[in-house]
């Protein structure tokens, strides 16, 4: 038996690795992705103050500082016992709808772009964004800009564009100011129509890729996000669903906080990854996919009317409940179509310059669980404090955890179709390394430079040994 | 009686842009962030843009279109504390890479790609002593940052003036 190792696989967000395995005839007996850096954040957050926690969690990230720094004020939220005004919802709700701009351009055209543009077998010198810049330069401009205009939000409400403050326990620490709103809104229509013209160029070309759309993560699971109980897409807020790859509807209008109750985490020794499972099915048969695939199957819809075009078109092309996650790109794109017409929504309502904004309390509870959608999926941030407001242990269950399960069956799926013997050609492996894109994992990368890694490849005997080593 | 010197003309390093890296959580990481601040007070006032950023991000290309010149401030390892340098972007480590950090010369690159201008580039380094957690610059880079912006100021008019 000869084994397949893909280390680093590039283009995401964090040190991870492939491994395949092939019987004696060469065909795959089985495939991992492996999450090979460890950070131990739950550990670093013991004996800290609860005040600390939401820019301390937002460290976690230079991608989705956002997202844990929303959890994690929701967490602490729910400790001081309050409920936060109407208004700081809003606000919070902004800054997440931003992220979720600037981290969806960052996945689709920074990340994965190279690879529709030059197509999967294309020249690896040239498949990267630089690519992208001189062979589809609108398409690119369309990205920065995109990307932009998420990250411009972020720094005028939270200071920075990259940890920002601003989200607090009990709200957000100052209004909004209408400099800042009226900057905000003037630029929402141009990036709209960089997002349309994207999604245009998308479905123009989804065609070409009809094979790696029915091979990259092509199979039935649940899906599972937060809903809106209207039925429309909550980012910051919002009930759990969960839906079957036929629709059937396993949960709904689910309180999300009591996670422990309905998701099981499972732990494989060979990442250091966790394996979240839905806990009815039990584990691995709970598997369960989030984030923007997931989010469009669980939803009726988005809610604003533009992006509910491109949903009904979405759905009249790939099904009701499309199952391939190679479709967590168009998913992605019209995502981002949604939450620039929201955050013009909620920006043009006129109170949204009303000055109450934060709600003041002392630690009322000793525990606390916080529940947003992040760009990835759906995160969660559970603490426990002393009467102090000192933490006294933490539980974070990240959105890319939540699709580690179906990462590994999308990996296998992918060398099962691909894979026939140890002699791999670079467009096989980038597949396989796309597959894992589509998912766009994001493991913990506040200080972590993507560089040019070379991906190696080790067939190895059953007895540990390099029969063959290949790279680029 | 010497003539008054001239006042200086509004403006006048409007085509520059000057960026500060720099996690200022670091200590003597901050420099790149430090020099910029304190620099931007007058570069504002002569119309040169100063952006602080925690690390270099690719969106930043698009800010650089219309540049004349661009200089970049970021503290070095391969430094002695405090000591300064003065240098063109290096072909970066990852040339082709601009994700969530990118280089300076693969910004400039990736500014020509897409808006058709390539700005005159320099880095100006400050030697860190101190990149342990915590704020604040060590003595020997507080005294590099003064020189660096010394340095900076001399800069920014001889790239304009060639530009």
């Amino acid at each position: 038996m000869s084994e397949i190792i893909i280390e680093p696989v590039t283009r995401i967000e964090g040190h991870s690795k492939i491994t395949v395995q092939l019987d004696d005839t060469g065909e795959v007996v089985d495939a991992h992705f492996h999450v090979t850096q460890f950070r131990g954040f739950e550990r670093i957050c013991v004996g800290r103050p609860l005040w600390e926690m939401p820019s301390l969690m937002a460290r976690i990230c230079g991608i989705c500082p956002v997202s844990h720094l929303i959890a994690s004020a929701k967490a602490c939220d729910e400790i001081l016992a309050v409920e936060i005004p109407p208004l700081a919802r809003r606000l919070r709700r902004v800054m997440n709808l931003a992220q979720i701009v600037q981290s969806h351009a960052l996945n689709f055209f920074h990340l994965s772009s190279a690879d529709l543009v030059f197509g999967f077998d294309g020249d690896p010198k040239e498949r990267s964004f630089a690519g992208v810049a001189e062979a589809a330069p609108e398409l690119a401009r369309d990205g920065v800009a995109l990307r932009r205009f998420g990250q411009q939000i972020i720094e005028r409400l939270g200071g920075k564009r990259i940890h920002p403050a601003w989200v607090v326990p009990g709200g957000v620490s100052r209004p909004l100011e209408a400099a800042q709103r009226d900057a905000i809104l003037a630029e929402v229509p141009d990036a709209r129509a960089r997002a349309k013209r994207a999604l245009g160029w998308y479905k123009e070309h989804l065609a070409r890729f009809a094979e790696e759309a029915d091979q990259f993560g092509n199979f039935p699971s649940l899906f599972m996000g937060l809903v809106h109980e209207s039925g429309r897409a909550a980012y910051s807020e919002g009930l759990l669903k969960v839906v079957d790859a036929n629709g059937w509807v396993l949960a709904d209008q689910v309180d999300p906080r009591p996670y422990w109750e309905y998701l099981g985490e499972h732990v494989e020794p060979w990442s250091y990854l966790k394996s979240p499972y839905f806990k009815p099915l039990g584990y691995p048969d709970g598997l369960y996919r989030v984030g923007p695939l997931a989010r469009l199957n669980v939803i009726d819809r988005l809610g604003t009317p533009s992006a509910d075009g491109e949903l009904a078109e979405y759905r009249e092309r790939l099904g009701r409940y499309p199952q391939s996650s190679f479709h967590y790109h168009w998913a992605r794109l019209i995502e981002i179509v949604h939450c620039i017409d929201a955050i013009e929504h909620i920006l043009s309502e006129p109170d949204i310059l009303d000055h109450h904004v934060r709600a003041e309390a002392r630690v009322n509870r000793n525990e606390g669980v916080g529940v947003a959608e992040a760009p990835r999926g759906t995160l969660i941030h559970h603490y426990q404090v002393d009467d102090h407001g000192l933490v006294e242990s933490a539980n974070l269950v990240i959105a890319t955890g939540h699709n580690n399960l179906a990462m590994n069956a999308a990996v296998k799926q992918v060398a099962r179709h691909y894979v026939h013997g140890p002699d791999v050609a670079e467009g096989i492996l980038n597949r396989m390394e796309a597959a894992i894109r589509c998912f766009d994992p994001c493991l913990s990368c506040s200080t972590h430079a993507i560089g040019q890694m070379p991906l190696a490849i080790e067939l190895r005997a059953p007895d540990g040994t390099i029969v063959r080593e290949v790279a680029r | 009686m010497s003539a008054p010197a001239p006042a200086p003309t509004r403006d006048r390093l409007a085509g520059l842009v000057v960026v500060g890296v720099g996690n200022e959580l670091r200590r003597d990481d901050g420099i790149g962030v430090a020099v910029a601040r304190a620099l931007s007070g007058s570069f504002g006032e002569l119309g040169a843009r100063v952006v602080l950023l925690h690390q270099l991000v690719p969106e930043l290309a698009a800010e650089l279109t219309g540049a004349q010149a661009v200089i970049f401030l970021d503290a070095a390892v391969d430094l002695p504390p405090g000591a300064v340098r003065v240098a063109t972007p290096a072909p970066g480590k990852v040339p082709g890479s601009a994700t969530h950090q990118t280089e300076p010369d693969a910004l400039v690159d990736l500014c020509a790609a897409l808006y058709g201008t390539r700005p005159a580039a320099m880095i100006v380094s400050v030697g860190a002593a101190d990149l342990e957690a915590g704020v604040g610059l060590s003595t020997a880079a507080r005294q590099g940052c003064e020189r660096a912006g010394e340095i900076v100021r001399a800069l920014a008019e001889e790239m304009i003036a060639d530009a």
